[in-house]
């Protein structure tokens, strides 16, 4: 396909090229000739449409960097169903190697450690020039781009700032995980309104809900979530979901219930068919 | 650490099933006995400190270290954050990396 070749030639391009502050924002990825969407499967379970040329700066954990796959070698890394190429994530510097040509720092955030690599151009300004940062045992926010070399997992480095002040700490922990959860799970539970319209406590209450369901609220919810109904205006009868996970009518009654109350289903034509949020 | 750099941030409330792993520990000093300090982190933590891990009292520090059978810590490595910062939000955020642990942490 023409456009992993493009995005060979544009984001290596644009590495090296003169403009670095704006360099991971030119990349034309995916551009806007895509011959149609491509499918992925999300961990969310159910496949999904994720359209080509979404170039974002997301924010991760080194997890996600070392977990994230590719399809084919040319194709970009996908984490949770989504093409990934620029990623933010902070941690605390381990090891710096400087060498000619390159400065490699060692980074770890708790959840995994990988280098990040930065190529030296001896006519520019860089912001590890001085002295005094970066050093190990600081603690950084690294700007870049997943990549793999020598089959080993990198962070082609664009940019590195201090993180000053626990607070950025906190945040940097729970950044990831809130895309993640937005990503993976239906995204009115994790909307931006309700970021603003909710404390962080809110907020994450309806994922330990989730997460706290019941065998048979679960059940439910797995099987809604791939069930054929859910494309329908109607969504699944009880009596079509009773017998699916072999459960008692009544208990599924009781169940779809419950996931209402959590805000996870709604009724639609009448009491007894349910459909799940997305 | 381990070489992959995995060391679960956990409080005073989930050390117990990290016996013996390293761990990521944010609190702030409450009382410094030589080179053992106490840290308030959702409960005390007895932190034994490295010998150039210096505590001053009321300061937050983040400790990476081993969980000891006593649920005290073997500080191995520790950054001081200063006074500022908010320990609410600290212990909110590991309860929920704690139950988000798959999501974090291949363990």
């Amino acid at each position: 396909m023409s456009n992993y070749n493009s995005y060979d030639g544009n984001s290596y391009g644009g590495y090296g090229g003169g403009d670095t502050g704006g360099g991971y924002m030119t990349n034309s990825y995916g551009g806007g000739d895509t011959n149609g969407d491509v499918k992925y499967s999300s961990q969310g379970g159910a496949d999904r449409t994720i359209p080509e040329g979404k170039t974002r700066l997301r924010p991760v954990t080194m997890k996600q960097i070392i977990d994230a796959t590719k399809t084919h070698d040319d194709a970009p890394f996908i984490i949770d169903g989504v093409e990934v190429i620029n990623v933010s994530v902070v941690g605390i510097v381990r090891n710096v190697t400087h060498a000619t040509t390159t400065s490699t720092y060692r980074v770890e955030d708790s959840t995994g450690m990988c280098d990040a690599r930065k190529i030296n151009r001896p006519d520019e300004q860089d912001f590890d020039r001085s002295e005094s940062f970066p050093r190990v045992g600081d603690y950084v926010r690294i700007i870049g781009e997943i990549s793999n070399f020598n089959d080993k997992r990198y962070i082609a480095l664009r940019h590195m700032r201090p993180i000053t002040g626990l607070d950025e700490v906190t945040f940097s922990v729970l950044e990831p995980l809130l895309v993640h959860l937005q990503t993976v799970v239906p995204s009115s539970l994790y909307s931006t309104a309700d970021v603003a319209k909710s404390n962080s406590s809110a907020l994450f209450t309806t994922s330990y809900e989730t997460e706290s369901l019941t065998p048979l609220q679960r059940r439910i919810f797995d099987a809604l979530k791939t069930a054929e109904e859910q494309d329908m205006n109607e969504g699944a009868h009880i009596g079509v979901i009773a017998d699916r996970i072999g459960a008692s009518r009544n208990s599924v009654m009781a169940a779809c219930e419950e996931l209402t109350d959590l805000g996870l289903a709604y009724t639609t034509v009448d009491f007894e068919h349910f459909k799940l949020i997305m | 650490m381990n070489a992959d750099g995995i060391c679960p941030r956990v409080n005073a409330q989930y050390l117990k099933p990290y016996t013996e792993s390293v761990v990521r520990l944010i609190g702030r000093v409450t009382q410094v006995n030589g080179d053992t300090a106490i840290l308030d982190a959702a409960g005390s933590v007895t932190v034994h400190s490295t010998r150039d891990l210096v505590f001053t009292e009321g300061q937050i520090f983040e400790i990476t270290g081993r969980v000891n059978a006593d649920l005290s810590v073997k500080a191995l490595d520790g950054i001081n954050h200063g006074s500022d910062g908010n320990m609410d939000n600290v212990n909110k955020m590991v309860e929920l990396v704690q139950r988000h642990k798959a999501f974090y942490y291949n363990i």
